[in-house]
């Protein structure tokens, strides 16, 4: 299907996997305002996210399943999306998850003797954006000259995640349970540094989401996250907050 | 592999000639015996000798292995030589760059990165030094690293990004629960 005309034209499209979910719910609940935009969803849920590609200059989708998953996030028929289709893109999420790339390095950054240079870091950082290929493809937007910007993935939820079976949380990174503010923020800067090089605005998750050094709130988790051990999706609530972090970047 | 030389003074066991990390005695749970703990304060050939023994034994063990060596420019804050330790600063670093400078030119696969150049050189005027004189300051890291991975990628070209290793990825949650994700957005954008 061609993109719609510029008539047509929406001003923000939301593209991402399955944490668009919470982002959709918290509109619904009007949890959020984006009154001011006329707003699209685009993207297909984990496993099938990963068959939607940067192909002929648009995200599209390499499969019928996909094809199908996105027709029915989007809900207006619109199978693939191209730079000049919308004036503003939020990636939400879209696999550039937090908890891989926090962690390890909040515990490199303080262990003893554990200098971390700034070559090093925004080597560290550049490799793990450009290993996700929504971050690609959000860097190819923005280089088509669309207006870009990317929240990622949160970290784990508190208070959800079984230990038992999330050994490596604590055996592997127990320096970084002590971080706070003051240790993630070099680490915001690197990832933001490295999106605005490509002319992409990155969205941190809010620092007052944050607790135990690398883990969002347990008042974020997903309704019933307790049963299901769903340490991954949030709650709208904070989609809200991520949305509304957002909205400030954009004014 | 990197491997950054540090000094040529250590202690090693009389008896089974196995060296110490550390001199025993001057950790917790160690006690220092005279009889058995011997100090050596390394030379060129002995030094020059037991590399090459240990990069063939690597070599033997992965033949696509690679080395950098690299001579730690931090100075020795104390001696158990008779010398002063400024005698025996220059002493251990002059024989491990001498070393570092052999085993590069005697080893194809052995190349030297002169970091301890770049923070010590009379041009930088000590400035990457901490107060204390001996630490390297972060700027003198960054500095080291940036030219490092400059010269890689002059030399190898830029690095293409890999996936996280397979078992990081298999020790994290169960991120890619594909019911949930499916939950999650059904219960969204169902219709």
């Amino acid at each position: 299907m061609p993109s719609p005309s510029k008539k047509q034209k929406k001003i923000l499209c939301i593209i991402g996997d399955s944490h668009l979910g919470s982002v959709k719910r918290a509109v619904d609940a009007g949890l959020i305002d984006l009154a001011g935009f006329e707003t699209e969803f685009w993207g297909a849920q984990g496993p099938t996210f990963r068959q939607l590609n940067l192909i002929e200059n648009a995200y599209r989708a390499q499969t019928d399943e996909a094809a199908e998953a996105v027709l029915q996030v989007n809900g207006q028929g619109r199978a693939h999306v191209a730079p000049g289709d919308f004036d503003v893109f939020l990636f939400y999420g879209a696999r550039l998850r937090m908890a891989e790339f926090m962690p390890p390095m909040l515990q490199h950054m303080a262990a003893p003797n554990g200098a971390l240079s700034r070559a090093v870091l925004t080597a560290a950082t550049e490799r793990f954006i450009q290993g996700t290929r929504a971050a690609r493809v959000a860097m190819h937007f923005a280089n088509a000259g669309a207006r870009v910007y990317f929240a990622p993935t949160p970290l784990f939820t508190d208070g959800v995640i079984d230990f038992e079976k999330a050994r490596w949380a604590v055996r592997d990174f127990p320096l970084a349970w002590q971080a706070d503010s003051p240790q993630r923020e070099p680490l915001w800067q690197a990832l933001t540094d490295a999106f605005a090089a490509a002319d992409v605005g990155f969205v941190p998750q809010p620092e007052d989401t944050i607790c135990r050094g690398i883990f969002t709130k347990a008042d974020y988790a997903t309704d019933g996250a307790a049963d299901t051990r769903d340490v991954v999706h949030k709650s709208p609530a904070f989609a809200a907050v991520m949305l509304r972090a957002f909205l400030a970047q954009l004014k | 592999m990197v491997f950054t030389l540090g000094l040529t003074e250590g202690w090693e066991n009389s008896e089974t000639g196995l060296h110490y990390a550390l001199c025993p005695g001057t950790v917790p749970g160690t006690q220092f015996n005279p009889d058995v703990h011997r100090f050596r304060n390394g030379d060129f050939a002995s030094l020059s000798r037991m590399m090459g023994q240990a990069l063939r034994l690597l070599r033997a063990q992965n033949p696509r292995l690679r080395v950098l060596l690299t001579v730690s420019p931090v100075p020795l804050t104390a001696t158990a030589t008779p010398q002063h330790v400024l005698t025996a600063t220059s002493y251990s670093k002059s024989v491990l760059q001498a070393l570092a400078g052999e085993l590069a030119l005697k080893y194809r696969y052995v190349d030297y990165f002169p970091s301890y150049e770049i923070i010590t050189h009379p041009v930088f005027r000590g400035m990457f030094f901490a107060p204390n004189m001996r630490s390297v300051e972060a700027a003198g890291v960054d500095t080291v690293m940036g030219h490092f991975f400059a010269d890689q990628a002059r030399v190898f070209g830029a690095v293409a990004p890999k996936p996280a290793p397979r078992s990081a990825r298999e020790s994290t949650p169960d991120v890619d629960d594909g019911l949930r994700c499916e939950e999650e957005m059904l219960g969204a954008f169902a219709k």
